[in-house]
């Protein structure tokens, strides 16, 4: 007897539509590892004294974690995300206004991968169903006679 | 918010009955025969139920019967326009457009504010903003009747948006070259765009309220 493996598809499985009636903040950690030491990461040391503290009470749903690197590593940014993705940023040499463009693109992140959006105007309800219905040839009013006649 | 023009009374808006996909119903009569000597003239009845339904006059009435074939989260659609597009919105939908400036943050609430046409599966109240291709070309000849700011106003229906992220898309690198000329350079770019989850269509009484209070969502141009 060949081994029957079950389709995926053919199971029914709930999918999340995150958005829709609530929200839940995408970025679940940020980290923010620094050397103290070192002159190129002036801008990344500047954010962490005052503009951090700002940032972390108008997040209060996400959890900033700071850690002082070993000597010779590079100033970096990590974001860690819902969907279990993370994005990593490197703000070395960066100023401290940089800097924070930097955690803004982390906090405005949905931790996707990033993909072409060109073509991808309207993406239809997960399991939705168009309110109008399907074309149908045999129904068109437009058609003279209102559509094929038997 | 800027102030938007006064709302003047709005004509009756259009609701008409929309008759494209419908129930085939059961056959009241037997087959033909097989035989195309016997066929008489044909027994089966028509595909299409006729159409002699009396449509609303009123907009409650025409609400009522949108509402009576669909629910907030399932089964109406709605035309909007954003920006300079126009777009057909079903509850749960992704939106993917042009980053939305200002940035407001992931989970704030956009309400769409230039609804065209509400509809469900046969009936649709459609305004005179939404004919706006043909009417358009009635500007300069006299015949403006002002159509363009007479869109579904909120008491008929409303919708609102949820920003999901402000992303960009991958690198795209074009290069322009001229053949002999010394001239090359590539071009670098990255298209910044927002997704919006497409919230439930709300739909109204119908009435304008006498006292409107202003509610707190932010309205999209």
């Amino acid at each position: 007897m060949p081994r029957l493996v079950p389709l995926a598809s053919a199971i029914p499985r709930s999918v999340s539509v995150p958005g829709y009636r609530h929200f839940l903040t995408p970025l679940r950690k940020l980290i923010l590892d620094y050397d103290p030491l070192s002159a190129s990461q002036n801008g990344i040391r500047a954010f962490l004294r005052n503009p951090l503290m700002q940032l972390a009470r108008e997040n209060p749903d996400v959890e900033i974690v700071v850690r002082r690197l070993r000597r010779g590593k590079a100033a970096v940014l990590r974001g860690h995300y819902v969907n279990g993705r993370d994005k990593v940023i490197c703000v070395n040499g960066l100023e401290t206004n940089e800097v924070a463009n930097k955690v803004d693109i982390l906090l405005n992140s949905s931790g996707a991968k990033i993909k072409s959006l060109k073509n991808l105007t309207l993406e239809a309800a997960p399991g939705g169903e168009s309110a109008r219905g399907v074309w149908s040839a045999l129904h068109d009013q437009a058609k003279e006679g209102g559509g094929y006649r038997i | 918010m800027p102030p938007r023009p006064p709302m003047r009374a709005i004509a009756p808006v259009l609701a008409r009955a929309l008759q494209t996909t419908a129930p085939l119903p059961p056959p009241t009569s037997t087959l033909p025969p097989s035989t195309p000597s016997a066929a008489g003239p044909s027994t089966l009845p028509p595909l299409l139920p006729s159409a002699s339904a009396v449509l609303p006059s009123t907009t409650p009435e025409a609400l009522r019967l949108l509402k009576s074939q669909s629910s907030s989260s399932s089964g109406l659609y709605l035309l909007a326009r954003l920006h300079s597009r126009t777009y057909l919105l079903h509850p749960r939908d992704v939106l993917t457009v042009p980053t939305l400036k200002p940035l407001s943050p992931p989970g704030t609430t956009l309400s769409l504010t230039r609804i065209l046409e509400v509809g469900s599966r046969e009936y649709a109240i459609r305004s005179p903003a939404a004919d706006g291709k043909t009417l358009r070309k009635t500007v300069g000849t006299g015949e403006e009747g002002g159509w363009e700011t007479e869109t579904i106003p909120p008491w008929v229906a409303q919708c609102e948006l949820t920003v999901l992220e402000h992303t960009k898309s991958p690198m795209e690198r074009l290069l322009k070259k001229k053949r002999r000329k010394g001239y090359e350079k590539t071009i670098e770019h990255k298209q910044g765009w927002t997704r919006l989850r497409v919230g439930d269509i709300v739909l109204g009484e119908g009435v304008r309220p006498e006292t409107e209070v202003g509610t707190e969502t932010e309205p999209l141009a």
